[in-house]
């Protein structure tokens, strides 16, 4: 992988992609779904620690790009980031919603069951997938940071102002100069290379 | 294993298409029209009600603009026999026919200020869906499929059903482009093939303009041709973008809103110019 710093010019891939959204051609979500589906999945996982959320996100974010093509502007984002940054913002809401029921059950004797133990120890080692991390170390220092903290270990923009004492114009800033240079970097061949190394088969 | 679950591909790819259907598949020539059709809907969706009252065109908003793209989708209806959105009607021996919008031999003028009559004042959802159901009717009929050579009535002209779906793709993007920039949201052009379609019948039924001089034509851009209007010597020539040609034929531009060379004898330039404005075939 090579070292993208700053801002990267949005793609005519994406103008072209866009364009077959709009006509109404599924084969161009199909493709897309291919060439980005593993990073939407993998940051709603990151975030909200939970299989079954990361794939109704997932789900949302691309349910919606075909939906309304038109809320996305091929001028402003790159897709990759547009669609990560989307399953981002779900995934911080679902989480403060989790979070919240969560909190107002913590008296009652019986709390989340299974579900929320074994997914808490399979997305325990996500951070550390080395494909993702690949892709990350490319990012120049100052993007990898904010980017792995927004992105990977789920925090809000505020908590990854507050913990790098930086302000929050800054951060979403450079979220976005970073996930402009990560999507560029990963999509479409990366993103293939990441399901490969980590899918093993085991998914059914 | 964080890795993405195999089955979440047909779960997302379900779900889309029966939130949005994906456009009608059809043969080359009402592909312009699928494409246009299915890119309108998407602005469409996009809208918000204030939006949706936004001036377009003539005095016209989005939603007057969308009824009367419905009102000229139906004059195929009848040779596609597909129900028509909003009937025409039939008036018999009562009153001489040319004076009743809407009747055939009102043309085509009254038949957009009877469809336009009978919308207005509707909600806009109303229209916006009629005007969909009518078109993936049209587009889903055999005759989108495969060319059918079947003579009908457009836009007082006689043309085959054919010929009449590519027009529906040129009118449909042309309008979908007036209330995209009425609105802030670029409408895509035609793809390529379907380009060079909406240019060659341009160009056919330009062949029939009677000009005192020959006009050499160069179209630049997707779908590019070269071509010859009128007879004699070459005495001036004319370049353009087709997407412009296809603007100042369907009459959505004048002239002097596009971007057009003009070289040799300004008089020759002038009145080809006139000839492809003057076809007006929308």
């Amino acid at each position: 992988m090579v070292a993208v710093v700053g801002v990267v010019p949005h793609s005519r891939d994406d103008e072209a992609d866009h364009r077959g959204l709009l006509r109404g051609d599924e084969q161009t979500l199909g493709r897309l779904y291919d060439a980005y589906a593993d990073f939407v999945f993998g940051v709603a996982l990151g975030v909200t620690r939970e299989e079954s959320s990361a794939e109704d996100i997932t789900c949302e974010v691309f349910v919606a790009l075909w939906e309304r093509p038109y809320d996305y502007d091929p001028a402003q984002w790159s897709l990759g980031a547009w669609l990560v940054a989307g399953a981002h913002r779900r995934a911080v809401v679902r989480r403060g919603a989790a979070q919240t029921a969560q909190s107002a059950r913590a008296a009652g004797s019986e709390s989340v069951g299974k579900d929320s133990t074994a997914s808490t120890d399979s997305t325990a080692g996500f951070a550390a997938d080395g494909a993702v991390a690949a892709t990350l170390a490319g990012l120049a220092p100052e993007l990898r940071d904010v980017v792995e903290l927004a992105y990977f270990q789920g925090l809000t923009y505020r908590e990854v102002a507050a913990k790098l004492g930086l302000g929050e114009t800054v951060v979403a800033e450079r979220v976005r100069n970073g996930l402009w240079a990560w999507a560029d970097d990963t999509a479409p061949t990366g993103g293939r290379a990441a399901a490969e190394d980590d899918g093993t088969g085991a998914t059914t | 294993m964080n890795a993405l679950p195999a089955a979440l591909r047909d779960r997302v790819m379900g779900e889309a298409v029966r939130r949005r259907p994906p456009a009608v598949q059809t043969g080359p020539h009402a592909r312009a029209y699928a494409h246009a059709v299915a890119s309108l809907d998407a602005m469409l969706r996009s809208l918000t009600a204030d939006e949706w009252a936004l001036p377009v065109r003539h005095d016209w908003d989005v939603q007057r603009t969308v009824v009367h793209l419905m009102a000229g989708d139906g004059a195929l209806c009848a040779a596609a026999r597909v129900p028509e959105a909003v009937p025409l009607p039939r008036y018999e021996g009562l009153f001489a026919e040319a004076d009743i919008p809407g009747s055939p031999g009102a043309g085509w003028a009254g038949r957009s200020t009877y469809v336009l009559s009978r919308h207005s004042g509707r909600p806009f959802r109303m229209s916006w869906h009629a005007w969909r159901a009518q078109s993936r009717s049209l587009l889903g009929c055999p005759a989108a499929r495969d060319r059918d050579e079947t003579a009908i009535e457009y836009a007082g002209r006689r043309m085959s059903l054919a010929d009449a779906f590519l027009a529906r793709g040129f009118e449909t993007w042309l309008h979908g482009d007036d209330i995209g920039r009425a609105v802030g949201r670029p409408m895509p052009e035609p793809a390529d093939e379907s380009m060079a379609l909406l240019v060659g019948l341009g160009l056919a039924m330009l062949s029939k303009a009677d000009l005192p001089a020959q006009t050499r034509l160069a179209l630049t851009g997707p779908g590019a041709a070269d071509a010859r209007l009128g007879v004699g010597p070459v005495a001036a020539e004319l370049t353009m973008s087709t997407s412009d040609f296809c603007r100042l034929l369907g009459g959505n531009r004048r002239a002097d809103e596009i971007a057009v060379r003009a070289d040799g004898d300004a008089d020759a330039a002038e009145q080809a110019l006139a000839a492809i404005a003057a076809m007006a075939i929308l």
